[in-house]
């Protein structure tokens, strides 16, 4: 059969494997990440908290408030006011809660985003030396790594803050520098099973350069599961960010963070309940959501963990 | 053993390099601790930075801090000044170890008569207690020094002052944690994909996905103010149980000053303790599904041991196993967690000690509240470990786990 029509049974064959490649890895994923009813709505959620902050200057042009303005007629947080359209109050110096909490959301996902980056390429980095170059260098990394897993980072986090000022670009980087640990340990045992599976040792055994293994080979298969896991890192960056900002060492006055916001309305909340919900409410939102969605990533693409 | 004692060596090491770090970075950061609103004349400032021996070089700035330095004599160094701390005039008040509350004067010295921990060292190491007078006797013998910005107390005060009031939540709402959330996680896996084990995982969940900075002000809210009301209302005002003033609380749930009955424990505890709770009854239940999904159970089940005494002695010790991992990381939890409740419920405490010191770059301060805050972790690893080679006999066998 296969003599008398051999085109034919090899585009039947090309065809079968484009089928059985278009459903592998990314569709299964996905597929299976849609029937997660949880992390569907997660992502409803997240998407429009991420449209919220993208858009947040309508949000100043919908009520009439600015960021910074302060409404003369509501000083000294004033409780929620449809009339005036300060519809989730007002602070202390009578500033719009609701624009201050969106701009707020604003800058922690950014805060949370650049952070995740820095813990991603930080992570990735020691993750993949370690799990490369192997031996002695590979014992002494991990042996590190466990020592920091169970040491309160943070603490140092807020003893960097406090020292090299609350500049954001340094909170961006200092938040970062406390949440690569996850990442390195997952990238290493990536790299590890990779570097043991029998495709490289082909590649290798057909004389490709380890550059090139390491290129095309063994990044790309690391990519997938550090996204996953960038994911799950950027809510517990969020949580740092915020943590840090509620001691007062977060950004700077002219912007805010949830975070920061909480911290005015924490200690008010017996008389003035309205200055901690509103931003205590969004950051619940954007926690959950994104968790979920961590959590519905990694089943989804690495369904024998569950 | 060996095991343990070896974790117990890397902890310290890596306590070293964490405190060379945090005090060579707190040295290097721009700023000091004396440069204010109204920085002290220069003649002053010289003579101050000779006093906590910031003239030195680092390395020999740290090993004074670690093992402690003599009176040195840096007042004919060309940088005269109205304070002459670092030569001991006669008339200097020698202070004893312990509070220094007393009023002092620029001019006064304080010089240690022995070291905290002297008396205590003497009596392992068996020798004669120095009895020189030390300007500094180095943490190493339990003294943290001067504090920076309030120049006559000791930090040891601060430590001794602050330490029970972190302790004091710390401790009892990692037992609730535990205590609530082993049983949750047993439950859960027992009654595996039923509407219990989903009960169960959600209700740990709460916890998690709520930060403890959000969960303080809600709690706060719900039960010491609206929960509250509503009681006042039912017993003052229609039941007329009580007599209480319109302004009195009826339950008192939101701790305040020193005076606090066991009911000011809760609130505090609450918040720290579900944000571990979540963690923990997933661990157990991974643990417990592990347990009861493996032969051992099924031998016992098929002898006809009643189901409760397969969790006990089957089930629980290999159960508990990955709870007891994560209590290495936990202190960590704890301590970030201590630091938001002890602003929440404005209590005093290290963590807040911490914070101030940080910001106000009280470099003495910060490193003994740092080595307090360290050796917590340190202390709870090492239990951990201990617990760890109780449970698993392999690690015994072996020597190290993995």
């Amino acid at each position: 059969m296969s003599l008398l029509r051999p085109e034919r049974s090899e585009a039947a064959l090309n065809g079968a494997f484009d089928a059985v490649k278009s459903r592998s890895l990314t569709r299964l994923a996905f597929e299976r990440f849609s029937r997660n009813k949880v992390a569907v709505v997660s992502t409803i959620i997240l998407a429009v908290l991420v449209l919220l902050a993208i858009f947040a200057p309508v949000a100043e042009i919908l009520t009439g408030y600015t960021m910074e303005f302060q409404d003369r007629n509501f000083y000294s947080a004033k409780p929620p006011n449809w009339e005036a359209k300060h519809f989730l109050g007002t602070d202390q110096n009578g500033r719009d809660i609701m624009v201050r909490v969106i701009f707020g959301m604003r800058i922690s996902m950014l805060v949370a985003l650049v952070a995740a980056t820095v813990a991603l390429v930080v992570g990735v980095l020691y993750g993949a030396i370690s799990g490369l170059v192997g031996g002695w260098v590979d014992v002494l990394m991990m042996r590190f790594l466990d020592l920091l897993i169970s040491y309160p980072l943070t603490l140092i986090a807020v003893i960097a803050l406090a020292y090299f000022g609350r500049n954001i670009y340094i909170v961006f980087a200092i938040i970062g520098l406390v949440e690569w640990q996850i990442m390195a340990r997952v990238v290493r045992g990536q790299v590890l099973s990779l570097r043991n599976s029998d495709f490289i040792e082909a590649a290798r055994a057909t004389g490709v350069p380890t550059t090139s293994i390491v290129l095309h080979h063994i990044i790309p298969n690391v990519i997938g599961i550090a996204v996953v896991y960038l994911t799950l890192t950027i809510p517990e960056v969020i949580l740092v960010e915020s943590f840090l900002g509620f001691l007062g060492l977060g950004v700077q006055e002219p912007n805010t963070s949830l975070g920061v916001l909480i911290s005015e309305g924490a200690t008010r909340v017996e008389h003035k309940p309205w200055l901690v919900f509103s931003p205590g409410v969004f950051l619940v939102l954007l926690l959950m959501s994104l968790n979920f969605i961590g959590d519905g990533l990694r089943d989804a693409f690495d369904p024998k963990d569950r | 053993m060996a095991y343990v004692f070896r974790r117990f060596g890397q902890m310290l090491i890596l306590v070293v390099i964490a405190l060379a770090a945090v005090f060579s970075t707190q040295r290097l950061a721009p700023g000091g601790p004396f440069d204010g609103e109204k920085p002290p004349p220069p003649e002053i400032l010289a003579n101050l930075r000779a006093y906590y021996d910031m003239d030195l070089g680092m390395p020999s700035q740290f090993m004074g801090y670690l093992f402690g330095m003599a009176a040195r004599d840096v007042g004919q160094s060309g940088r005269p000044g109205r304070v002459h701390w670092l030569t001991i005039p006669d008339r200097a008040k020698v202070s004893i170890t312990g509070s220094i509350y007393d009023e002092l004067t620029d001019d006064d010295l304080l010089v240690r008569k022995w070291c905290p921990w002297d008396e205590w060292l003497s009596r392992w190491v068996s020798s004669k207690p120095d009895q020189r007078p030390l300007r500094k006797c180095g943490v190493l013998r339990g003294d943290f020094g001067l504090s920076m910005t309030k120049r006559n107390i000791y930090v040891n005060d601060y430590v001794r002052d602050g330490l029970p009031g972190t302790l004091k939540y710390a401790v009892p709402s990692l037992l609730f944690a535990l205590f609530l959330g082993v049983p949750m996680g047993f439950l859960a896996a027992y009654f595996q994909n039923t509407r219990v084990d989903f009960a169960m995982v959600s209700a740990g969940m709460v916890g998690t996905i709520i930060p403890n900075l959000v969960m303080g002000p809600i709690l706060i809210y719900l039960l010491a103010i609206q929960l509250d009301g509503f009681f006042h209302w039912l017993f003052v005002d229609y039941l007329d149980w009580v007599e209480l003033s319109r302004r009195q609380r009826t339950l008192n749930l939101i701790p305040s000053g020193k005076s606090g009955g066991p009911i000011h424990y809760f609130l505090p505890t609450l918040v720290l303790g579900t944000a571990l709770l979540g963690r923990i009854v997933r661990l157990s239940r991974a643990g417990a599904l592990e347990a009861l999904r493996s032969n051992y159970v099924r031998t016992a089940r098929s002898k006809g041991l009643p189901n409760w005494l397969i969790l006990f002695r089957h089930v629980l010790k290999p159960g508990i196993l990955p709870v007891v991992t994560y209590l290495g990381p936990v202190s960590a939890v704890i301590l970030t967690g201590s630091l938001v409740i002890e602003y929440t419920f404005s209590l005093p405490g290290l963590g807040s000690q911490f914070i101030s010191a940080a910001t106000d770059r009280d470099y003495t301060l910060l490193m003994g509240t740092t080595v307090i805050l360290l050796v917590f972790v340190i202390v709870l690893n090492f239990i951990v470990d201990l617990l760890y080679t109780w449970l698993d006999p392999r690690i015994r066998t072996e020597g190290s786990p993995t």
